[in-house]
């Protein structure tokens, strides 16, 4: 990728094109494109985490969804945006990015998987049992590949 | 020794075959669950509903007062942002710079793919927006928000103002240069060419379609394919180094111009309007695309000259659709079926490779011979996915140590990494591709397969980690040696051994914990939760687990190598059946095998097969039942 700043980049008509169907795609990150750091990306997150401690979720919401279109590469903003949709009682959505976590073509950590399978069954437990439990079974089955997984769902189960 | 047992995935075919969508008995419903569903969830081992009870009652109200998750931690740890200043708001400006750029690309005058981009860019780009709100900006460190707005928020507007400036070059150019095409088109004199071309190795692969753009001048009627998955006729009105500009009426009436590469002329127009079909008792002459993209000819014979139907050219056309085509011709001029050409016998290849990685796809299945095996490659972006593709694959032979060949393939998706980004698309599964070649050099120099194998894998996955782009691939490889396959398999990618017949005699056991739930359980449904969640793959902080299966093979034999793209053709519809209380009696993995084995099995080659997986999948993905993916199918008949 260029390291030629974004702006000189896209001096022609055709390379706004160009980009434009790149970023529609959403394969590219616009954090690539306009050459974001990884830095700068945790420095935006760190906002949404520290929104999340201070319990304005909404705020949170909005650094996190703003996130997974700056950084679609990263499934982590999903599983963090669950968490701020959860804070901010908005159940169904954060069921929704949990699930949008589970399901992306991503690479994710098996720890994330859990801690994403067991907040799902937590949050669609009291009106989807089945689910839950189909969730809780999927937490076991994960444990008992991984040490680290097992830890996390022990310490919930 | 004997092939390893099929797992839940590729379980072989259950007697009597179970219907697709079939609804078990649902008698009762218990708290507005139906009753089938809550069976199949008991049946899970270790884990019932009044675990969810438990578990509930000891989650009440912890989860926030435990606090973050450690992810979350982690980002608090880091320094803290210094003293905000005061944010300049852009968020204004880049609002309007967004909605112009919609106004600029909506005048009808860009290809259809431009526009759709364009609506899928513009919810990206206003997402991004909210970054722009003070009450983040003023939180964060001073020099990321001056990067943020330096090399983000300014070049939108920059974006906004090339685009503007594009769209009146575009039409500009576009008017003159199809005028100039269009006079010296005039100026020439008729002076039509005739090529003969064979039906015979149009049909068996071995010359390309009629059908390559390069046959059509300004002037030409072409069939143009729609989205909706019809053709409408269009006119070119000039040439690109990459395809055809046209002039076509859309559904709603509008005139618009669309570009066509050359998959889309293939696609839409597996012969020319005009072309002349030599048929024994007559002749035909294409003549026009109907509205469902039916060819359309006018036929003479010794009955006079009448207009027929053709068949539905498919999506790819093959030795199958030719041989339709004909068929279809037959049954008015009475002409001789296409037969298939015998491959003439081959001097042996002793080494040859051909890779697609890197960002590449097919149009075609990629073939190669050698003396104990034959193989075809296809790999592309499959539809509706990305614009690219991230798969990659292998076919090769090589000479072993003793003189005898081995050959040699592999499939392998990557998933996250840079995407789109020039030079680094796909970057995960070429290096994949290429430990998994080094791996063949060593079998040649005698190395045992499974472990030279296995150490490609271990290779690859520290290749992937080293780019630190957060990038994985999966790894299905195998090389056929002495009377034997051996194959080395990380992911949920996969390999199949399918008899002559069509039968499914081994499967490589896919990484999944959907599969792993399903076949822990028994039941085909337990899984569909955690469908896309990959347990192991070459990259990231575990290490990668990857399995070696030693299969005997026999002549007439086949192995398949296939990408997710094509083992997912049946989950959107188990899933879907499911929500809709018709859970299935087995895994969408188990249809999907067997229908792979009956396409495998009943092909007339390996090419066909091939390609006959990449139809099959990319219908399933139409009709709804698949996986929007990228698509790899590779197939090696034994000799």
């Amino acid at each position: 990728m260029s390291n030629k700043p974004l702006a000189s980049r896209i001096s022609t008509s055709d390379t706004a094109a160009g980009l434009l169907a790149a970023l529609a795609e959403g394969g590219v990150s616009l954090k690539d494109v306009a050459g974001l750091s990884t830095g700068d990306v945790n420095a935006v997150a760190k906002v949404g985490a520290s929104a999340l401690q201070s319990g304005r979720f909404d705020l949170a919401v909005k650094v996190f969804s703003s996130l997974l279109s700056l950084d679609p590469g990263n499934a982590q903003h999903l599983l963090h945006l669950a968490v701020a949709h959860q804070g901010a009682a908005q159940r169904e959505l954060a069921v929704d990015a949990l699930t949008r976590f589970l399901d992306v073509d991503l690479p994710k950590p098996l720890t994330d998987v859990a801690r994403a399978l067991l907040l799902r069954a937590e949050l669609m437990g009291p009106t989807d049992k089945p689910a839950a439990a189909r969730d809780l079974a999927a937490a076991r089955v994960l444990a008992a590949r991984s040490a680290d997984v097992k830890k996390i769902v022990d310490g919930v189960l | 020794m004997s092939p390893a047992p099929v797992n839940a995935r590729f379980g072989p075919p259950k007697l009597p075959s179970p219907v697709r969508g079939e609804q078990a008995p649902l008698a009762t419903t218990v708290g507005g669950k139906q009753h089938a569903e809550l069976v199949a969830e008991q049946k899970l081992k270790g884990v019932d509903l009044g675990d969810v009870d438990v578990f509930l009652a000891q989650r009440a109200g912890k989860t926030q007062k435990q606090g973050l998750m450690p992810s979350l931690q982690a980002l608090l740890s880091g320094k803290e942002a210094p003293a905000s200043h005061e944010a300049q708001s852009v968020q204004q400006s880049v609002q309007q710079a967004v909605g112009t750029l919609t106004a600029v690309y909506a005048d009808g005058l860009v290809t259809e793919a431009e526009i759709a981009a364009l609506s899928r860019a513009q919810s990206r780009l206003s997402s991004v927006l909210q970054l722009a709100d003070k009450s983040v900006l003023q939180m964060l460190p001073r020099d990321v928000r001056e990067r943020l707005e330096t090399r983000l928020f300014e070049p939108l507007q920059v974006l906004v103002s090339a685009a503007g400036r594009r769209a009146d070059r575009v039409m500009a150019e576009v008017a003159g240069r199809d005028e100039e095409a269009l006079r010296e088109r005039l100026l020439q004199p008729a002076q039509p060419s005739f090529t003969a071309v064979s039906l015979h190795a149009v049909a068996t692969g071995t010359s390309p379609l009629p059908s390559s753009s390069s046959r059509y001048g300004v002037g030409d009627v072409i069939g143009v394919p729609r989205s909706d998955g019809g053709v409408s006729l269009g006119v070119v009105t000039g040439r690109d180094p990459d395809g055809l500009r046209v002039e076509v009426l859309d559904a709603h009436g509008h005139l618009g111009l669309k570009k066509l590469d050359e998959t889309s002329v293939a696609r839409a127009n597996p012969f020319k309007i005009g072309d002349v079909i030599d048929v024994e008792g007559g002749r035909a002459w294409i003549t026009g695309v109907g509205p469902h993209g039916k060819l359309e000819a006018t036929v003479q014979d010794q009955r006079g000259v009448r207009r027929v139907g053709g068949a539905v050219p498919p999506s790819h056309p093959d030795h199958s659709w030719i041989d339709s085509v004909s068929k279809s011709f037959l049954d008015i001029v009475h002409a001789a079926p296409v037969k298939a050409v015998q491959s003439p016998s081959t001097t042996p290849v002793r080494s040859a490779v051909k890779v697609v990685a890197g960002g590449d796809e097919t149009s075609t299945p990629e073939t190669l011979k050698g003396t104990i095996a034959e193989a075809a490659l296809f790999t592309y972006r499959g539809i509706g996915y990305k614009d690219y593709n991230e798969d990659a694959a292998v076919i090769g032979t090589a000479a072993g140590k003793d003189g005898k060949e081995i050959f040699f393939a592999g499939a392998f998706d990557q998933a996250g990494g840079m995407g789109g980004v020039p030079g680094q698309t796909g970057a995960a599964s070429k290096a994949a591709a290429q430990r998994f070649q080094e791996a063949i050099a060593a079998i040649a120099q005698g190395s045992d397969a499974g472990v030279a194998l296995q150490r490609a894998g271990q290779a690859a996955h520290d290749d992937v980690n080293s780019f630190g782009v957060g990038a994985a691939t999966t790894f299905a490889g195998g090389v056929v040696v002495n009377g034997h396959a051996v194959v080395v398999n990380c992911g949920d990618s996969g390999v199949l051994l399918v008899d002559k017949h069509g039968r499914i005699k081994a499967a490589t056991e896919a990484h999944n914990l959907g599969d792993s739930l399903a076949k822990q359980s028994g039941d085909p449904n337990a899984g569909l939760n955690v469908a896309n969640v990959i347990t192991s793959c070459l990259g990231g902080d575990a290490a990668p687990q990857l399995d070696v299966y030693r299969w005997p093979v026999e002549k007439g034999d086949r192995l398949v190598f296939v990408s997710d793209g094509v083992l997912d053709a049946n989950l959107g519809a188990q899933k879907a059946d499911f929500k809709a209380g018709k859970p299935w009696q087995e895994t969408a993995g188990d249809v999907t095998a067997r229908d792979i084995g009956r396409i495998v099995g009943g092909a007339a080659s390996t090419q066909a097969a091939s390609q006959g997986l990449i139809d099959y999948a990319r219908a399933q993905v139409e009709s709804g039942r698949g996986k929007r993916d990228n698509v790899t199918a590779v197939v090696v008949t034994l000799q």
